[in-house]
């Protein structure tokens, strides 16, 4: 369903940087998590699948569809590849409504004007996320929580293909925290449409976690089946530092 | 004493070649911004200092180049002079060579302006499916038009007080290219010290006005 191979070497301050990952998830594999300590490539990786930025060698494939083979000069730019992509921090649009930043995917030129048909439709994806009566405030004018709601909107808005969703909840206080998840957990598994998470909250892994993709230094480490720790609650803390370090021996 | 003409002729010609020379250059302006943002390396590099050069260049240097180019034997001017057009000592020949002076502050602004536009909000943009193009208009301009606004009006003040290259491309004819500066000039060499006064402060009135603007406009953020 989703085969990832990339490879790309970064320089940032004189500081190289060699992302090198590669994996491949089913269908059956449900929901993936991507979980590693800051700067280990998660977002680079999300960047990548995205077509943000060209790799130096590698293959993406999303269902049938392939978005990068370096071996045949194929690139789907960044328009066409039809993800839902959630970005750190919901970069929302400052300048523009919620109802405009959410029709924003299927909008032209005038993004402040919103035609008939597109309205009802962007209606009704707001109503899917019960955030109907912000649809004429701006983002400075709504809470964290909404704007979260917003943000996952609006990558829903283009019917996504594949929904990257980059630490969705580090912006959000704890407590509400745990209410946005089952929220989010609730409208994932609604809409069908696979998922790919990044974060470094192990209570995120707990919580969504079929699949677990351990990032360590631009490589994807393990990838392991989580189900069985999702339902059986056992606590994963230890475990996942385990992981890291590699010292754990169970398979 | 002085004769209402001598200051309103200048004046208006020199609002009217301030505003064209801003827009003008506006355009060329923001479109190398938009380019340059992006590149870097060798061309780009050397393009970034041409694109620069008009602001440490002294004015006589850029009106000589222009006479080279737009001249009547210039590389331009002999085409256009075949087809019945003239810019030396003509007024368009001043838009000219003011768009070339202000050309830097504008696209010096309007490149860190655009820099420093978030560049996440321009990728949620392309992800959700705007052409570069599209991004560029919708989300970059939007984010980054006070500081090109605040750009443009410095180069709007600077246009008004131009002389050099005027003077060397189109000429001090009063009534038809007398600018401002020129008027100032040519009222203080003929001992019209009246004359240069008013037009000393119409010139430092409008200029404040025109800076204290555009200093309100990039001290003012906006909320994130």
């Amino acid at each position: 369903m989703l085969k990832v191979h990339l490879k790309k070497e970064f320089t940032q301050n004189e500081r190289v940087f060699n992302l090198d990952v590669n994996f491949e998830i089913q269908k059956e594999d449900g929901m993936c998590v991507l979980f590693g300590s800051s700067g280990a490539g998660k977002s680079l990786t999300f960047q990548g699948i995205a077509g943000l930025y060209t790799p130096d060698e590698g293959f993406i494939q999303v269902e049938d569809t392939v978005l990068f083979d370096s071996a045949n000069k194929i690139f789907v730019p960044a328009r066409k590849r039809r993800l839902g992509y959630m970005f750190q921090d919901y970069a929302l649009f400052p300048h523009l409504t919620v109802a405009q930043n959410v029709a924003y995917g299927k909008n032209g030129y005038f993004v402040h004007y919103i035609r008939q048909e597109l309205r009802e439709k962007v209606m009704d994806v707001l109503e899917l996320f019960s955030i109907a009566d912000l649809a004429p405030l701006y983002p400075y004018q709504i809470s964290g929580g909404q704007k979260q709601r917003v943000a996952l909107a609006r990558a829903f808005s283009i019917d996504p293909c594949l929904l990257c969703l980059d630490e969705p909840f580090s912006a959000l206080d704890p407590l509400l925290r745990h209410k946005v998840r089952s929220e989010v957990q609730t409208m994932l598994s609604s809409q069908k449409i696979p998922s790919l998470i990044i974060t470094h909250d192990p209570e995120d892994v707990q919580f969504f976690a079929d699949t677990l993709l351990l990032f360590k230094d631009g490589q994807v480490k393990t990838i392991r089946n989580f189900r069985k720790y999702k339902e059986t609650g056992t606590h994963i803390t230890q475990l996942l530092l385990n992981l890291l370090q590699g010292t754990d021996s169970e398979t | 004493m002085i004769i209402m003409s001598e200051i309103w002729h200048p004046l208006l010609l020199s609002l009217k070649v301030a505003s064209l020379a801003t827009l003008f250059s506006f355009l060329f302006g923001v479109y190398f911004a938009w380019y340059m943002a992006r590149r870097k390396g060798g061309f780009p590099a050397i393009l970034d200092a041409l694109c620069t050069l008009p602001l440490v260049l002294p004015p006589t240097v850029l009106g000589y180049y222009l006479i080279l180019v737009v001249g009547k034997r210039g590389v331009l001017g002999s085409w256009l002079d075949s087809v019945g057009i003239n810019l030396i000592f003509s007024w368009q020949g001043a838009v000219i060579a003011a768009t070339i002076v202000v050309f830097p502050l504008i696209y010096k602004s309007c490149r860190a302006a655009l820099e420093q536009v978030d560049n996440r909000m321009e990728n949620a943009a392309r992800t959700l499916g705007a052409s570069e193009f599209r991004v560029f208009i919708t989300v970059s301009i939007p984010l980054a038009w006070r500081g090109m606004l605040a750009g443009l009006m410095l180069a709007f003040a600077r246009g008004l007080g131009e002389f050099g290259a005027t003077l060397m491309i189109a000429g001090n004819i009063p009534g038809k290219t007398q600018t401002l500066a020129l008027a100032i000039y040519d009222a203080f060499q003929g001992g019209n010290d009246l004359r240069a006064t008013v037009l000393v402060l119409i010139t430092s009135g409008l200029c404040i006005v025109v800076l204290v603007g555009s200093e309100q406009l990039i001290r003012r953020r906006v909320h994130a």
